[in-house]
């Protein structure tokens, strides 16, 4: 290669690699809304399509001297490559160059992919094909992890952890289900047609082998925040466990799996507190003496409104001896400070991006703060200046007061190594644990990654899967539209005449495709772009008018059938939205190029290069109708039984190790028939989207001519980078000014920080995505089966884990 | 294989880099101090960053005028306590309100405080603008403007000319007295609760409120609030009396606060929250003129009220036992009525005996004043009863059911009455199942 070309090149690259930075920058500068922003959005386009220029005359090159017109160019492009200095440089020195090399030319063409054909394979048994393989490989894998990740929940079978159902008769079951003459018991919910329901709580207990009716041990019960499942506690529930305490998780109303709705009172826990306090049978290895609390976020509020109502008349008296506060700092809360009866301690995060709503004299977290350890009952402190981590107060008296500020945002703060060790320290000491193990040695990791590598194996299994049963005729015919039907009589050998059909339509259409010019580049990383700033900007508006208009709204006292995940609504809004905009610009640019090749031919007489095979993937191979009518239901039978054995493999992993698959904020749960009705409700919605980022993947992305990886990483790229800009825009203007960019929105000031905080687990499932459509299509021949599988099971996932009022009973 | 190698680890390079770079957002951090000087005496230093708050001591106003908040102007006299910028709050400072007062490279910023006078208006109304706890709203207080300044025509004032402020003040009862305090203008507050809910919850303290009158119905469709004065001055004279006179409920407006050293005896006005009290009988008095006439509807399907024959005729006997020391004769008794409506004694609720039923049976009885036993009257399940209730208790035990509701429709003295002492003790007690 030329000198003068590897310049170019490595000058293109460089102004590649600025058009990213100077994205970045302009949202940086959106995120503070200062105008210059759109000085930066028109340097990144500038240097992106300045490179395809200079990419393009490098390509048309036949040595170092330049052609009058592309010297042209050249000169242009060199004047607007000043966006990326270190290209403008090499440019420069490029330009200069007179002299021809001694090096070998290279010829592009030994670099195409997929230009020669590929011989056909020989013929394996099934259990030796890759697929086969991959899946029993991936299998094993979940189930190791899955054992591994139970070793870590139950700290090498120390801790025995089981789950039930807490219902109304249980609750009623002592003491009338009352405590200090109150009583706890879950309420029949009446519908507005004055039917009567029983409601109840899921909930896991956590049991160390060293509670014993001769040995009662403390007693914390769990709560978490708005959205999240009991599972998301797991942490804190393994840390407290292995340390000695008995530990209660519960799922709040609405979430998991209780089927009870409301969120009044301490959002259930209260009943489960009652029932473990009253109940002389079953928890006699529990200290009734010992009982202390946590949750976070809006769990955190529902423990101190908890402990506040069951104070009783002094510390003695009182149910709850320790309480903590994780991530709450509304004056509803801070109002019953003063009549706990027990030690406290309370945390917010240093980042939390909700305390911009709290600056005021009365609300701010300062001031809450310093209530927290003044108003005591008992004890009338003053303090006007708050230490953070010291202890205040007498443990013995119940009058112990912490305040905590760890480095961390709300969502992650349940997360984080130094807030979970200060809550297990905590409790540690008020309940006299008597654990020597350091707050800070902890081992829930373990389990989170186990449950991660479970996660997944679990979807390589499901694509592994995918591949051996289009081994089978009877799923093969999708990918050859039936045509080796008639010949199929024994084993491998008719297969092979499909997977040739499929494999020498790759070299046909290389083969056909027309020379990438600039203006095809130009269109095509335009349409990237542009979907994906409408993918990041679109986002919290539509989140802001899923509040106006969704029945569930803001409220969570209404319970509807009528999309009832409060949260979802958001996504489903910007999902169809999203995926239309896709749908229009994949077939609108495709339209309008072909229109222009027609245009040319007419007006310059130019043969023109169609490329209506865009649209071939789409349709549902078939010979006649009927072929195709069965192979649409044989897509749709391929994505069921992905997404059946998807969950069986959730399901037969909890039965058996009490672990679902999940990573923090990603997670796919055992099916709930609650979940499962409303997920139903959103997948047909929602698919808009996934059938569009499937068309484009295969149909455009995947017919540039790049090698796979490129298309998979451009694929997942496209998909995700709008969603990473909005964490980029919120986070920049976060820490620059102290509130997020997207606080509150819209004439209705909705709070909208929440919907920003899903988009953590959101990106990462869409990076993911581009790259299983492409594998089911590679496997399938059709862009269906892997967005109609993907689809229901990341939706499932996703609803799982969110909140749902839907009244189910 | 190279190429995928060296783009995995540039990967991992950029991950690690990220999540190394969290650490250097503190770099963001500008830390100011903040110092302040009140007189020219120095009170303190506190930091303040993006994500740091400080407490400041709010010092105490000159008599006759209010701290507007602290100021970077030395001479904000000159300037005029109006004219100068101040921080949003008073006993708080952020880093946003001094953000654009450091000068150049400096740390630190001296902060004054700034007094001005209370301005003062013609007359000023505070409402609670929490229409769930006292009725008032926007449309609400629209019409009750409109009709203050019909009565200003009629005493010969001109509104048009006068300083007239309305002002809604939304939140809890503790913030939004700390803002009225803090506002310093208010003259009148409607929409509130009792003297002990202003000083208790509200912080209110004894001079800060003048006089707290009960009774007071701004929202006729709503139950009873009161109305306070906190300003001495012809005109709020004149329009509290208007308050006092038009609002009132039946029986008149109740006093129930007056600043003078003395506080008059507190009578029982209808409290929010649904929790009994030791309320022994029932505190009304009845003439012997008097002509009773109440109502009290039981929910008959007692699998779901929780009533049985039993309790209904114990109640009812307690209830009259009650009257009757209230000074009711026999014949005055007979105005009382305690009945089943919708009765079935087993089995589940079906189209006769479920909420809609109810509804209608009581619509076509003519209405009751206190329905026991029911719970969720649903606009659209029970029409002709929704719109009537003026005040409905929290959950509360009728026999074997622990989640019923006492709900009153009407707002005559009587009916509040019973009302209260029905959510009483006593009156609880005879709603429980009878031992055997």
């Amino acid at each position: 290669m030329y000198l003068k070309s590897k310049l170019m090149k490595s000058a293109s690259i460089c102004l590649y690699v600025f058009t990213a930075l100077w994205f970045v920058l302009a949202a940086s500068f959106f995120a503070l809304s200062n105008n210059w922003y759109w000085a930066f959005l028109i340097f990144a386009l500038a240097g992106l399509y300045d490179g395809f220029v200079i990419t393009s005359v490098r390509q048309k090159m036949t040595g170092v001297k330049l052609t009058k017109q592309e010297n042209i160019k050249y000169i242009i492009c060199w004047a607007i490559s000043i966006v990326c200095l270190p290209a403008f440089i090499l440019l420069g020195i490029a330009y200069f160059r007179k002299t021809e090399d001694a090096l070998v030319v290279r010829s592009d063409t030994e670099k195409s992919d997929g230009a020669q054909p590929e011989a056909p394979k020989p013929k394996t048994p099934f259990y030796k094909a890759k697929s086969f393989i991959t899946a029993c490989v991936a299998f094993a894998l979940i189930f190791i992890s899955s054992f591994t990740a139970m070793c870590f929940e139950t700290s090498g079978f120390s801790v025995d952890v089981s789950d039930f159902t807490l219902t109304r008769e249980m609750t009623l079951a002592y003491n009338e289900g009352k405590i200090h003459g109150k009583q706890y018991a879950i309420p029949l919910t009446v519908t507005d047609d004055g039917k009567e329901h029983e409601t109840s709580y899921s909930v896991t207990m956590y049991k160390p082998d060293s509670a014993t009716e001769e040995n009662p041990a403390p007693v914390v019960f769990v709560l978490p925040g708005f959205t999240r499942t009991k599972a998301t506690m797991s942490q804190y529930c393994i840390e407290l466990s292995r340390r000695g305490a008995v530990v209660f998780c519960s799922d709040p109303g609405g979430q998991g799996g209780t089927t009870e709705n409301s969120s009044t009172g301490a959002h259930g826990i209260e009943y489960l507190v009652q029932y473990v306090y009253n109940n002389s049978d079953d928890f006699k290895f529990c200290d009734k003496n010992r009982f202390g609390a946590v949750g976070h976020s809006q769990g955190g509020g529902n423990v101190v409104t908890l402990a506040s109502d069951m104070a009783g008349a002094d510390y003695g008296d009182s149910i709850i001896k320790s309480v903590y506060n994780s991530g709450y700092i509304k004056t509803s809360a801070a109002n019953k400070f003063k009549n706990l009866n027990c030690n406290a301690a309370m945390s917010y995060a240093y980042y939390d991006e909700g305390a911009y709503r709290y600056q005021s004299d009365t609300t701010a977290f300062e001031v809450i703060g310093l209530r927290f350890i003044n108003e005591i009952n008992g004890a009338a402190n003053s303090f006007d200046t708050i230490a953070y981590d010291y202890g205040y107060g007498d443990m013995s008296k119940g009058t112990y007061r912490i305040v905590h500020r760890e480095s961390i945002n709300h969502c992650f703060e349940m997360y984080d190594r130094v807030s979970i060790a200060n809550t297990v320290d905590f409790f540690n000491e008020t309940l006299g644990m008597g654990s020597d193990n350091g707050g800070l040695n902890q081992i829930w990791f373990g389990k989170e990654f186990s449950n991660g590598i479970a996660l997944a194996a679990a979807f390589t299994f499901i694509i592994a899967l995918c591949a051996v049963l289009m081994k089978i005729p009877f799923f093969a015919t999708l990918k050859n539209g039936g045509k080796v039907k008639a010949a199929a009589t024994d084993g491998e050998a008719e297969v092979q005449p499909a997977m040739q059909t499929v494999e020498a339509v790759k070299p046909v259409v290389a083969a056909e495709q027309r020379h990438k010019t600039v203006a095809h580049k130009v269109i095509f990383w335009s349409c990237m772009i542009l979907t994906a700033i409408i993918a990041c900007l679109d986002y919290i508006p539509l989140a802001n008018l899923s509040i106006e208009i969704f029945p569930t709204s803001n409220l969570a006292s209404v319970f509807t059938f009528t999309f009832p995940a409060r949260m979802i609504n958001a996504i489903l809004l910007w999902a169809v939205i999203n995926g239309l905009i896709g749908l229009a610009i994949f077939f609108g640019t495709t339209a309008l190029e072909n229109l222009y090749e027609y245009a040319m031919y007419k007006v310059k007489g130019i043969q023109p290069h169609y490329d209506w095979d865009k649209f071939s993937d789409i349709k549902i191979r078939g010979n006649g109708w009927k072929n195709v009518v069965l192979n649409v239901l044989k897509s749709l039978l391929l994505a069921v039984i992905m997404f059946g054995v998807f969950y069986f493999l959730v399901q037969l992993s909890y039965w058996i190790f009490h672990q679902d698959f999940r990573f923090m904020l990603i997670s796919a749960a055992p099916l709930n028939a609650r979940m499962f009705v409303t997920a139903l409700e959103y997948i047909p919605f929602i698919f808009v989207f996934y059938i569009s980022n499937s068309i484009r993947v295969n149909c455009s992305i995947g017919r540039e001519g790049w090698k796979e990886w490129k298309v998979l990483l451009v694929g997942g790229l496209a998909n995700s980078l709008g969603l990473a800009f909005i964490l980029l825009i919120n986070y920049v203007c976060y820490f620059t000014t102290g509130s997020p960019f997207y606080g509150n929105w819209g004439s209705g000031n909705n709070e909208v920080w929440l919907f920003v905080n899903m988009v953590f687990g959101l990106v990462v499932m869409m990076f993911i995505l581009p790259v299983f459509n492409r594998l089911f299509y590679k496997l399938t021949g059709n862009v269906w089966v892997g967005a109609i599988a993907c689809c229901a099971i990341f939706v499932m996932m996703t609803i799982s884990a969110s909140v749902s009022y839907i009244p189910m009973y | 294989m190279k190429k995928h190698l060296i783009a995995a680890l540039l990967a991992m390079v950029m991950c690690l880099a990220a999540l190394s770079g969290c650490t250097l957002v503190r770099g963001f951090e500008k830390d100011v101090q903040v110092v302040l000087n009140v007189n020219g005496e120095y009170q303190g230093c506190y930091t303040v960053n993006i994500f740091n708050n400080a407490i400041v001591p709010v010092p105490e106003a000159p008599k006759g005028l209010k701290f507007y908040g602290w100021t970077a102007e030395e001479n904000w006299e000159e300037l005029g306590a109006d004219s100068v910028p101040v921080t949003a709050n008073k006993g708080l400072v952020r880093y946003d309100d001094v953000k654009d007062w450091v000068k150049g490279d400096e740390l630190s910023v001296t902060l004054y405080p700034v007094f001005g006078e209370i301005i003062r208006h013609d007359v000023a109304i505070a409402w609670y603008d929490k229409d769930k706890t006292s009725g008032l709203n926007s449309t609400v207080m629209e019409g009750f403007k409109t009709e203050l300044n019909a009565f200003l025509v009629e005493s010969g004032y001109n509104p048009e000319d006068m300083d007239i402020v309305i002002r809604p003040y939304a939140g809890n009862v503790g913030p939004t007295c700390d803002a009225i305090k803090s506002d310093g203008d208010i003259d009148i507050m409607i929409g509130w609760s009792d003297y002990a809910n202003l000083s208790g919850t509200g912080g209110m303290m004894p001079d800060e409120v003048l006089e707290n009158h009960g009774n007071i119905l701004i929202n006729p469709d709503f139950k009873a609030r009161y109305t306070a004065k906190l300003y001495e001055s012809e005109t709020v004279n004149a329009v509290y009396g208007w308050i006092l006179d038009t609002y009132a409920g039946e029986g008149g407006a109740t006093l129930d606060y007056k600043y003078e050293g003395t506080t008059p005896e507190p009578e029982p006005e209808p409290e929010p929250e649904p929790e009994p009290d030791d309320q022994s009988g029932i505190k009304y008095t009845i003439g012997s003129e008097d002509v009773i006439s109440l109502k009290i509807g039981c929910y008959g399907l007692f699998k779901t009220s929780g009533f049985s024959n039993e309790i209904k005729a114990n109640f009812e006997e307690g209830l009259k036992a009650a009257l009757k020391e209230c000074g009711a004769s026999d014949e005055q008794l007979a105005g009382v009525e305690v009945k089943f409506y919708c009765l079935k004694e087993t089995g589940g609720s079906d189209s006769e005996t479920d909420v809609s039923a109810l509804d209608k049976a009581i619509e076509a009885d003519g209405g009751v004043n206190i329905l026991l036993g029911g719970r969720a009257l649903a606009k659209d399940k029970a029409p002709y009863l929704n719109p009537l209730i003026k005040e409905s208790s929290g959950d509360m035990a009728i026999g074997t059911s622990d989640n019923r509701k006492v709900i009153r429709f009407t707002n005559d003295g009587l009916a509040l009455a019973v009302y209260n002492w029905i959510l009483s003790s006593e009156g609880l007690a005879l709603l429980a199942t009878p031992a055997a």
